[in-house]
């Protein structure tokens, strides 16, 4: 017979002393106490029990299957319920801000805004630094030689008094001088639990650079013609008609959208990695995928695991992926070198009519489907597909996945998925035949 | 308040319990005293049930 277990008696010794404590000394602080040490309960439990598994173990007296019951799990749960409780209660005063232990939603919070305004006066093509503040912003060029900062500040604290108190202590202002100017938040006493945003506008010279540094938020940038450099963390990210090299480096959870780009951009995300020439479409980035259209090259990608589709993409093209499908699509002839590697994904290439190209594709395991004719050469070794050739005299283009399909196909000169004509698509079977199929491109982009 | 469990089991098994007690009263009494905070800190419990689960399975050989 194994032995009893002596936690009960133990717990109900520590409730009856403490209980008994509070009668005696009034003034000791047990709440106090009980809020911050309930965990070593929580441990002293867990190490006692752990210390009768080891002398049932070494008396050689039998084992229960769990070492803990079911009954004593339901204990512990409202142990820890009402433990977190009271610490919570217990710091209300001091924290404005109560969150909830396991997630970023604050209670018992109001958030009172307040307006923003300043003006500085500014060079033509001035130096503007956004410091790391939380909230959105969003820059604007215009013809003025002003920084203008307009927009609201958002308090979030328990009542009007302390947000009142925090907003006298703090602000969003401009400084420097002309040449270089900070967008700063200023907090003279800054209190962790008091929680300051910024939904911000800002009007700047449209010769400026931007630099900026983001904790969270969104930001837009807006026809400006100096660089462009952001980087940190945060949300969306949109950058729209600037004139200057832009490069964003950072982990991003939204989406970066970039539009009319006439300089390189380059991207350093936590999964992708890119540089392009220019962009005069339209480039977007998020978690799974990347999105390009009507974008300028020579352009590079390496990605961890991204679905990528571009079109009407121009000049080489250099893509290493680890897993995702590619859809690439050229928009313009004569076509520059391709070089893509992939992991596993599937890779679909819509060559325009008329184009001229050495092929050498290869797949490890997986289909090679070739309709786009034009003698090449489809080659099967066991598991493994090869797909060789040339097409007139032109750029050479090397596709290479270790697992997945590979699909050439024909499109027209310029065409985006909304404007391809009827596509072929073909098949290589197991014997190494060509099949032909023609798909509507209306069923293919249903099933994209 | 003993373990209601009258099957015989292994030492992995019946010390799985007290020790996931035990990290997840550390847990809260680091957060609590002010260090890293619970909601960021949690995923140790998995780590810590799956290296148990683990022991369990070597023990069993």
């Amino acid at each position: 017979m194994r032995g009893r277990s002596i936690i009960g008696p133990l717990l109900l010794m520590a409730l009856g002393a403490v209980l008994l404590a509070r009668n005696l000394y009034p003034d000791l602080p047990i709440g106090e106490y009980i809020a911050n040490y309930w965990p070593y309960l929580l441990i002293f439990w867990g190490v006692m029990r752990l210390g009768e598994v080891v002398a049932w173990s070494t008396k050689g007296h039998p084992l229960p299957s769990h070492g803990v019951s079911g009954g004593e799990w339901f204990a512990i749960f409202f142990l820890i319920l009402f433990g977190s409780g009271i610490h919570a209660a217990r710091n209300f005063p001091r924290n404005f801000n109560v969150r909830v232990p396991w997630g970023d939603v604050d209670i018992f919070t109001e958030h009172y805004d307040y307006p923003v305004e300043a003006t500085h006066a500014a060079a033509k093509a001035p130096q503007i630094t956004i410091e790391d503040f939380r909230g959105d912003v969003t820059v604007k060029g215009d013809g003025e030689n002003a920084v203008k900062l307009t927009g609201h500040k958002s308090i979030g604290a328990m009542n009007k008094e302390s947000a009142d108190e925090s907003n006298g202590s703090s602000a969003f202002e401009i400084t420097g001088d002309e040449a270089n100017l900070i967008i700063r938040l200023r907090e003279d006493r800054p209190r962790p639990q008091v929680r300051i945003t910024g939904a911000l506008e800002l009007s700047v010279p449209k010769g400026a650079s931007i630099r900026a540094t983001r904790r969270s938020g969104d930001l837009h940038i807006r026809g400006v013609d100096g660089a462009v450099r952001v980087e940190g963390r945060g949300s969306d990210i949109d950058l729209e008609a600037i004139n200057g090299p832009v490069s964003v480096d950072g982990a991003f959870a939204g989406t970066v959208r970039a539009r009319n780009l006439t300089k390189q951009m380059s991207f350093n995300g936590r999964n992708t990695q890119f540089t392009v020439t220019q962009i005069p479409g339209e480039l977007s980035v998020d978690a799974g995928d990347l999105t390009a259209t009507d974008i300028v090259g020579p352009m590079s990608i390496t990605s961890r695991s991204n679905d990528l589709r571009l079109t009407g993409f121009t000049n080489a093209l250099d893509v290493t992926v680890q897993r995702g499908d590619l859809h690439l699509e050229p928009g313009k002839l004569p076509l520059g070198p391709m070089h893509v590697r992939s992991r596993s994904g599937d890779i679909q290439l819509i060559l325009p009519e008329g184009a001229q190209f050495t092929m050498d594709a290869s797949t490890g395991s997986g289909d090679i489907s070739n309709s786009f004719g034009g003698g090449l050469q489809v080659e099967e070794r066991g598991r493994r597909q090869t797909l060789k050739g040339a097409v007139g005299t032109g750029s050479a283009i090397e596709i290479e996945t270790n697992r997945g399909d590979i699909s050439i196909s024909k499109g027209s000169v310029l065409s985006t998925p909304s404007t391809t004509a009827d596509s072929v698509t073909g098949s290589v079977t197991k014997d190494g035949v060509t099949k032909n199929t023609v798909k509507k491109s209306v069923l293919e982009k249903v099933e994209q | 308040m003993s373990p209601s469990q009258p099957r015989a089991g292994t030492f992995a098994g019946a010390a799985r319990g007290p020790i996931l007690m035990i990290v997840i009263g550390v847990l809260f009494a680091i957060d609590h005293a002010g260090g890293a905070v619970i909601s960021r800190t949690w995923p140790v419990i998995l780590v810590a049930l799956g290296a148990m689960k683990l022991w369990e399975y070597g023990a069993r050989k």
